[in-house]
């Protein structure tokens, strides 16, 4: 148990990341139209988002600061500001497709108005960052969060075809698809890359090692963290993936609404599964509210040189209190607009892709740079894989913008 | 090498996107959205029925569906005047949670998508 405790940060940041919302929908999407055939994005992308984990907390833990310090050092100024507002919006959006969907899956659980629930969560969600320390609000969210792994037993309970599932781990390419599924397959590939590497997950990664004062010899701990958390996270999106192409393909559901996810609980395991179902969503859901209302506060903070941080009492750094509170209003203010949660975490995937490029250039230099890491920095491995990864996001960023408005965010 | 690649990637994926806007995209997500949602609601339904989803989560669902199903059928009256009749089919079948007939109305959708419906 005092080992599940000490990687509470890493399950926190992986099940927010790869099982908030979007995955809810896409992952689910992702098996129904595509069978098994998507699994190895997944895969990639898991490797990359745990090789970039591993190297914003080890220049954590080595240099003291956080990813966005180290942007605001490598990048100029104007690409630097352009990276700051990108990265405060695409918060902004996922905080808010958060909340809606936290509020959505409520909604389920009790019957009650939707806008009332939205605003209800967003004053759980601001007392428990003001009250509780940092540990304490991964612990919470980290912990509670595997209720999803109800989604992994379900896949086991259900027997997809294992070979199948296995040989969905080497990369294809569908060619005998007709072209438009064909290019809404290339869609999927990029916008799954794009939210398993939501850059907001190694903000908040990167400032929760700072938070929790991390020094060399967690090292250990960190690259633990970031291997364990980030494949927990991607074994609950694939596992997801399998029973959509198991249980929702052959009755032609493609899940359009966040609360059919949960059906794949209820199936094998009726009500008691749909209700675990649900609980899990709404941490993972909330988790990842709070990985997202915090990365905004923090990008904001560490770019401007203010004073940050949940280890200090809110009043010794107001401005940076003052943002966090700040992004949860204008969310929960977005959310009561009316707008489909669901719309929101397609722009907030699109936004996000501006972003990738220029978090993730900063942080491999700097974690080869022998001046700020001295005898830490990336070894052949992570340099190899940090490269490899990087171009992979170079080209799903390019590729994006065209892939979603072609398919009309994957619709087509 | 990277930017090689991101050249590379530009081609093929400009001739591909004005190919596939060639097609008549607009009707196929609309005929797509009508089948998974009419397919959402007819699952409901019958969980429902074999008692293994609790009554709020069945109807709040079933509302959600019914209120996806009044927004496709708006775009329908601007869009795709000839999809009124099986969305409004789809409408009623919900509020009367008639999973056959839900079933019915998604088999069509599936059939009227053609090659692009399931493809292995």
């Amino acid at each position: 148990m005092g080992g599940l405790i000490e990687i509470t940060l890493g399950i926190m940041t992986a099940v927010g990341g790869f099982v908030d919302v979007s995955e809810m929908v896409f992952a689910a999407q992702a098996g129904s139209r595509f069978v098994f055939s998507l699994i190895w994005v997944f895969a990639i992308a898991t490797v990359a988002i745990a090789v970039f984990g591993e190297m914003s907390g080890r220049v954590a833990a080595i240099t003291k600061q956080p990813v966005f310090n180290l942007m605001r050092q490598r990048l100029d100024l104007g690409p630097g500001i352009i990276a700051l507002v990108a990265s405060v919006v695409v918060s902004i959006i996922t905080c808010a497709a958060e909340i809606g969907g936290t509020a959505t899956v409520l909604k389920y659980l009790t019957g009650w108005p939707y806008s009332v629930l939205a605003a209800l969560t967003t004053l759980a969600l601001v007392a428990i960052i003001w009250t509780l320390p940092f540990k304490w609000i991964e612990r919470l969210f980290g912990l509670l969060g595997l209720l999803m792994i109800v989604f992994a037993v379900a896949t086991v309970k259900i027997h997809p075809d294992w070979g199948g599932v296995a040989r969905g781990f080497i990369p294809q390419v569908p060619v005998s698809l007709p072209l438009k599924d064909l290019v809404t397959y290339g869609y999927f590939v990029v916008a799954i890359i794009s939210a398993v590497l939501f850059p907001y997950e190694t903000y908040f990664y990167s400032s929760g090692g700072v938070e929790e004062q991390w020094k060399p010899k967690d090292l250990k701990v960190n690259r633990l963290v970031a291997i364990v958390g980030f494949a927990l996270g991607s074994m609950l999106a694939i596992s997801i993936l399998v029973n959509a192409a198991v249980l929702f393909r052959p009755l032609h559901v493609d899940p359009s609404i966040v609360g059919t996810s949960a059906l794949q609980a209820a199936i094998p395991f009726g009500r008691t599964g749909l209700l675990m179902a649900l609980l899990g969503m709404v941490f993972a859901f909330s988790g990842a509210a709070v990985e997202t209302g915090l990365s905004s506060a923090y990008s904001l903070a560490q770019f401007l040189g203010w004073e940050w941080g949940r280890f200090r009492k809110p009043h010794e750094a107001p401005r940076f209190t003052i943002a966090w509170i700040a992004t949860f209003a204008l969310s929960l203010a977005i959310v009561l607009t009316g707008v489909q949660a669901l719309d929101l975490v397609e722009w907030a995937v699109v936004l996000s892709i501006v972003v990738l490029p220029a978090t993730y250039l900063p942080l491999i230099l700097i974690a080869n740079d022998r001046k700020y890491m001295d005898r830490h920095v990336n070894g052949p491995v992570s340099n190899v894989l940090g490269w490899v990864s990087y171009a992979m996001i170079c080209i799903a960023a390019l590729a994006a913008l065209p892939l979603y408005f072609v398919t009309q965010g994957g619709k087509l | 090498m990277v930017r090689k690649s991101l050249l590379l990637l530009a081609f093929v994926a400009a001739p591909l996107a004005a190919r596939a806007q060639d097609l008549d995209s607009g009707k196929l997500i609309a005929i797509r959205s009508l089948r998974t949602v009419a397919a959402e609601a007819a699952l409901v339904v019958d969980l429902r029925q074999h008692g293994r989803v609790t009554e709020t989560y069945a109807e709040e669902m079933q509302q959600d569906a019914e209120d996806e199903l009044n927004g496709l059928r708006k775009q329908a009256e601007k869009k795709n005047p000839d999809l009124l009749s099986i969305t409004q089919q789809a409408i009623d079948a919900a509020k009367a949670s008639d999973a056959r007939a839900l079933h019915a109305i998604a088999d069509k959708l599936l059939a009227m998508e053609g090659p692009h419906g399931r493809a292995d």
